[in-house]
């Protein structure tokens, strides 16, 4: 049963995992985002992050979706970006 | 005496009184967009640090700042161009209340609270113009 699981989650966990540079989606809340210009603010200051393909920031839900090659940028890049232009960040979901 | 004293009184406690209601409604006006309005403009002349989250930690008294903008503009407007005239021409007291200033105070104001107002209109079409997205 152990056995089980743990290959289940190794599983999941290779196929999760990109085996190469690839095109990762992280989204971040962003409390402060509650203006109509400030989601285009977040997107032009994570859009400069070098690695960055594409930003949706939505001021409705407070979140930023951002889509990155992971070999040019980390999550935290784009937290900072953010935090910089005065919209703190924190990733609340990672994945590809 | 008691008389002209009270008729010279009035028109230089309303210009005092124009004066003051349209410092309110510019103090305002800028509070009112200094949450939404003024960081996109910094940010688009490449002005921007973690500060900024200072001034959108403002947007909650936005309608507190407008409310504020309206009433002094309505009693502004009021003052200037619709009060009525409570003494005779010639005299005194007749001589014009508002000056530039007021006036320009007023309509300066007015047009910052309108784009404040309407924000939410306006920031999609500019936002993306002002930043090249």
């Amino acid at each position: 049963m152990l056995k089980k699981l743990t290959a289940l989650t190794l599983t999941a966990f290779i196929a999760a995992s990109p085996l190469w540079a690839a095109e990762q989606t992280v989204t971040f809340s962003v409390p402060g985002m509650y203006c109509a210009s400030c989601p285009f603010i977040v997107e032009a200051a994570m859009g400069d992050v070098e690695g960055a393909i594409s930003v949706d920031a939505d001021s409705e839900t407070r979140t930023a979706k951002v889509v990155y090659d992971d070999a040019l940028a980390t999550p935290e890049d784009f937290a900072t970006a953010s935090a910089m232009a005065g919209y703190e960040a924190e990733v609340i979901a990672n994945g590809s | 005496m008691s008389e002209t004293t009270q008729s010279l009184r009035p028109p230089v406690d309303d210009n005092r009184k124009a004066k003051l209601i349209a410092a309110g409604g510019i103090l305002g006006a800028i509070g009112a967009s200094t949450c939404c309005i003024v960081p996109l403009i910094l940010f688009s002349l490449g002005i921007s640090g973690a500060w900024v989250g200072n001034l959108t930690a403002l947007t909650p008294y936005k309608p507190i700042f407008i409310t504020l903008t309206l009433a002094c503009l309505a009693y502004g407007y009021w003052l200037v161009y619709r009060k009525p005239k409570t003494c005779a021409e010639g005299s005194a007291c007749a001589r014009p209340l508002p000056n530039r200033l007021v006036k320009t105070a007023l309509w300066g104001s007015t047009v910052l609270i309108l784009i404040a107002l309407f924000w939410n209109w306006i920031a999609p079409v500019v936002a993306p113009l002002l930043l090249g997205l």
